[in-house]
């Protein structure tokens, strides 16, 4: 199931938040659990269980961190195993299998296993409890369902962002369900609905449209990208928010995902402001662990491209994916070893064109899987078709102001307005604003037009 | 202060809609959409495990979800306030017409293939007319920047045309020039209309007038022609006058058709439509009826209170209808006050025709009456056996295809003849 969409708002959210709150606390993490459960069951009737089982291996492992500490690097071993090797049979086989057999020529039998959604979310999620027990940053959980409980979250679960055993342990067993965080839930969880349902679709449509054409000329090519640009930080961010905003409404508080990455002045500066509960997993449990930067600029480097390469591959078991991993691993190498310091010391204006150049040529290799239409598309951004054609203006005119709006989104703008206490009656009008944005997203969900789900690879 | 509003705000709305959901009686039938919705689904092991259950669901609160179409007219206005001239695959065009973006299929090389083998089977002249649409006939109305749709359906039409071996109708032209002195598409509805359908008509009669090859059709035709001037003299300009003189009459002003359907109301007002007009003496002769004899009027004037007014003519479609003269074809000369001519002679000199068609033949179909000895209409999306063993079979001297272009390729049907 996904928040986006007609009975995920009107019947399990309202079903839920009835029932969560009517019964004694005690109850409520079991009934979080059942319709966790359920949620993922509506899309994946039978991969549940699978979920289910990698959840089981993780909260082993914790009870057996715990009562054979001598063994710990066994246990930690069989678990970062078993997790992985559950993400790389179901995720990469498929892939792996392609590459191997395209490289020796050979050919390799097919597995067509179907990726379980969210797969990549939970397993990281759930390792994150095993490192965390090893390390001795987490309180080992004794109750399964307590476990699963956190693994299976359905506000998190299906788009991220990936929720550390540790940010929420102490939520599990005491939190606070008060009217302030109901409040705020709603309205956090309003703005990330608006962001995908209003803004990310909107937006998609037109790349959706210029992608499906051929040979297209750089002004429409720029156009088409700059809507997926926009479409993946409203969607991503709005699942966040969503999820964040959920969060709330049940008293969990989890971290910030995407701090308004667009108005970064660097790349790596971007990825401080990007999709965080990522990258700060891949920080904590391969970057630092392989050394970090506390070592010789070969090994630096080194360091730093395992991540990225990591990260790409996290993404998508795709070439494209990779080679966006790739990509991003360079251009910080270079921000750290090369033209960082001259970035440093530029106008404002040429660090933003900069950045966002930068990211506009990552998006265009992360929105094709396919390294033909990739390529097409690349030398369309640089004129091989020529600048603009009559079309281009039909795409100007039916999104610039859905564009717009976009930008003027993607920075603190509003957001700050928002913080702010105005007058009641400007307040009230905030109120109507929100209640008739709302009717918006309504009428375009029962409209059933276009609302895609962008994480099915990840 | 807004959050807390809020927090009451929109819970308060949900409630009300899901309210409103579970209060209003439900529905099986959208006349407006023209179809059934989705049925409550059943709970079964079997469509759990598969996913069926759960899309289902989705479905079944989509299509009963309160208010259906004013949250679509809502959504297809704030498009338009953003700017957006496609909405849910139609583009808003000058003039309040709503045109469907033209997708090209590719299959225009396969269906050629396919009427090719028949045509070669059978022995009738084959004849095919592939109706370009509204985005070709009114390319001049359409959103800037968007006329690539209108030379992409050309472009495939051209290919079909140059693939076909059999005779085939060209109405680009005609029909962009008769657009410009009447309506040739509705603006809210994707058909033709009259006026768009006689024209294509009287190409296709010309055609078959003017094939030099001694043809049993066409002699016929000249035959009968000769034969009705004897009768009656100075009324017969074009042979379907002997009949009934062409009259229309305009018999709906409301009509809001599939197109409408896709974006809601939002101001755009309604079509007429305009039909020919056939007297009932006229219509009390002609027998319509469907594969087991069941007898469909040609203009069902019911289907008017409906939402799907278009089924005006024929009654809608349906997979095989079988038109001819029933009883005394004297009467209507009797009527039209010039003499009794024989029935034998009626049906010995008019010829047959099949014509394998989507919807657009609907509204066609009437204006050739006085024309065949018979019509045969058959849908091939429903008609499994071979079609043509049955124009052999039964002497049918012409074969029409009747098309139009914005589904012709993905139509599962014309794939299928044989």
């Amino acid at each position: 199931m996904v928040f986006s969409s007609i009975p995920f708002l009107f019947y399990f959210l309202v079903l839920f938040l009835a029932l969560y709150y009517v019964v004694p606390f005690k109850l409520k993490n079991y009934v979080l659990l059942v319709f966790s459960l359920l949620f993922y069951a509506w899309g994946e009737p039978i991969y549940v269980f699978l979920m289910m089982f990698s959840a089981g291996v993780d909260w082993l492992d914790g009870l057996m961190l715990e009562k054979h500490p001598k063994a710990k690097k066994l246990y930690l071993t069989i678990a970062i195993v078993i997790n992985l090797g559950l993400l790389c049979f179901f995720k990469y086989a498929n892939f792996l299998m392609g590459a191997v057999s395209s490289v020796f020529k050979i050919a390799v039998p097919a597995v067509n296993v179907t990726l379980p959604i969210g797969i990549s979310f939970y397993t990281f999620q759930s390792m994150s409890y095993s490192l965390d027990v090893y390390r001795g940053n987490a309180k080992v959980e004794h109750n399964y369902f307590y476990y699963l409980m956190y693994v299976s979250m359905f506000p998190q679960l299906i788009a991220g962002p990936i929720v550390r055993y540790q940010t929420i342990a102490d939520e599990v067993r005491n939190r606070q369900i008060t009217k302030e965080n109901f409040v705020n839930g709603v309205s956090r969880f309003l703005l990330g609905l608006f962001k995908k349902v209003l803004l990310a679709n909107a937006l998609g449509e037109l790349f959706t449209l210029v992608s499906a054409e051929s040979n297209v000329p750089a002004a429409t090519a720029w156009l088409g990208l700059i809507g997926f640009a926009l479409q993946i930080y409203f969607d991503f961010s709005g699942y966040s928010d969503m999820a964040i905003g959920l969060g709330l409404m049940m008293g969990f508080h989890f971290l910030e995902n995407f701090d308004h990455p667009y108005i970064s002045r660097s790349v790596t500066e971007f990825w401080r402001r990007w999709h965080m509960s990522l990258s700060t997993w891949f920080r904590d449990y391969v970057y630092i662990p392989l050394g970090g930067n506390r070592v010789s600029v070969g090994r630096h480097i080194f360091n730093l491209m395992v991540v990225w390469l990591l990260t790409g591959f996290w993404h998508g078991a795709a070439y494209n994916f990779i080679l966006w991993g790739i990509y991003y691993g360079v251009l910080l190498i270079l921000e750290k070893y090369v033209y960082g310091s001259a970035l440093e010391k530029a106008p404002t204006l040429v660090k933003h064109i900069y950045t966002i150049f930068a990211f506009m040529i990552g998006w265009s290799l992360f929105a094709f899987d396919d390294m033909g239409a990739f390529g097409k598309f690349f030398v369309s951004l640089f004129g091989a078709n020529g600048f603009a054609d009559a079309k281009t203006f039909f795409y100007f005119r039916s999104y610039i102001i859905s564009i717009l709006i976009g930008v003027v989104c993607s920075t603190p703008l509003i957001g700050d307005f928002l913080k702010k206490e105005h007058k009641p009656a400007v307040e009230l009008l905030i109120s109507l604003v929100t209640a008739v944005l709302f009717i918006m997203a309504v009428a375009a969900l029962v409209t059933d037009s276009y609302n895609p789900f962008l994480y099915f690879r990840f | 202060m807004h959050k807390k509003i809020n927090a009451i705000l929109i819970p308060v709305i949900m409630i009300a809609l899901l309210g409103a959901f579970v209060l209003l009686p439900p529905k099986d039938f959208s006349e407006r959409e023209n179809r059934y919705l989705a049925p409550a689904p059943k709970l079964s092991i079997g469509t759990v495990t598969d996913g069926s259950f759960m899309e289902d669901i989705a479905d079944y609160v989509s299509d009963h979800f309160p208010f259906r179409d004013f949250w679509i007219g809502v959504n297809t206005r704030v498009g338009l306030m953003r700017g957006k001239t496609l909405i849910n695959g139609v583009y808003f065009a000058d003039d309040d017409y709503l045109i469907e973006k033209y997708e090209p299929s590719g299959n225009m090389k396969k269906i050629a293939t396919v009427v090719n083998n028949f045509a070669d089977k059978v022995d009738a002249k084959v004849t095919f007319m592939a109706v370009p649409t509204s985005v070709v006939i009114n390319r001049d109305r359409l959103p800037a920047g968007t006329e690539g749709d209108a030379d992409a359906q050309l472009e495939e039409l051209k290919e079909l045309y140059d693939a076909l071996d059999c005779y085939t109708i060209e109405l680009t032209e005609l029909l962009t020039k008769r657009n410009n002195s009447g309506q040739v598409f509705y603006r809210l509805d994707h058909h033709w209309t009259n006026t768009g359908a006689l024209a294509a008509y009287g190409e296709y009669y010309k055609l078959m007038r003017s094939l030099g090859d001694p043809v049993s059709a066409v002699e016929k035709r000249y035959k009968h022609q000769e034969w009705a001037a004897t009768i009656s003299p100075g009324l017969l300009s074009d042979t379907r006058d002997m009949f009934y003189s062409h009259t229309y009459k305009e018999v709906s002003d409301t009509f809001r058709g599939t197109l409408f359907n896709k974006v809601g109301e939002c101001g755009l007002g309604c079509d007429t439509i305009t039909s020919l007009y056939l007297g009932p003496m006229f219509l009390e002769m002609i027998s319509c009826r469907t594969e087991d004899g069941t007898q469909v009027p040609l203009f069902d004037d019911s289907k008017l209170e409906t939402a799907d007014q278009y089924a005006y003519f024929l009654s809608g479609n349906h997979p095989f209808l079988t038109i001819s003269y029933e009883g005394a074809v004297e009467t209507i000369y009797i009527s039209k006050d010039t003499g009794p001519g024989p029935l034998e002679m009626q049906e010995a000199i008019l010829p047959d025709i099949l014509i394998v068609k989507d919807s657009f033949a609907n509204c066609m179909i009437p204006l050739m009456l006085g024309d065949y000895a018979s019509i045969t209409v058959l849908d091939p999306r429903y008609y499994g056996d071979s079609i043509s063993s049955y124009v052999n079979e039964n002497g049918i001297d012409e074969v029409l295809f009747v098309y139009n272009m914005n589904t012709l390729g993905t139509d599962l049907g014309i794939r299928r003849i044989k």
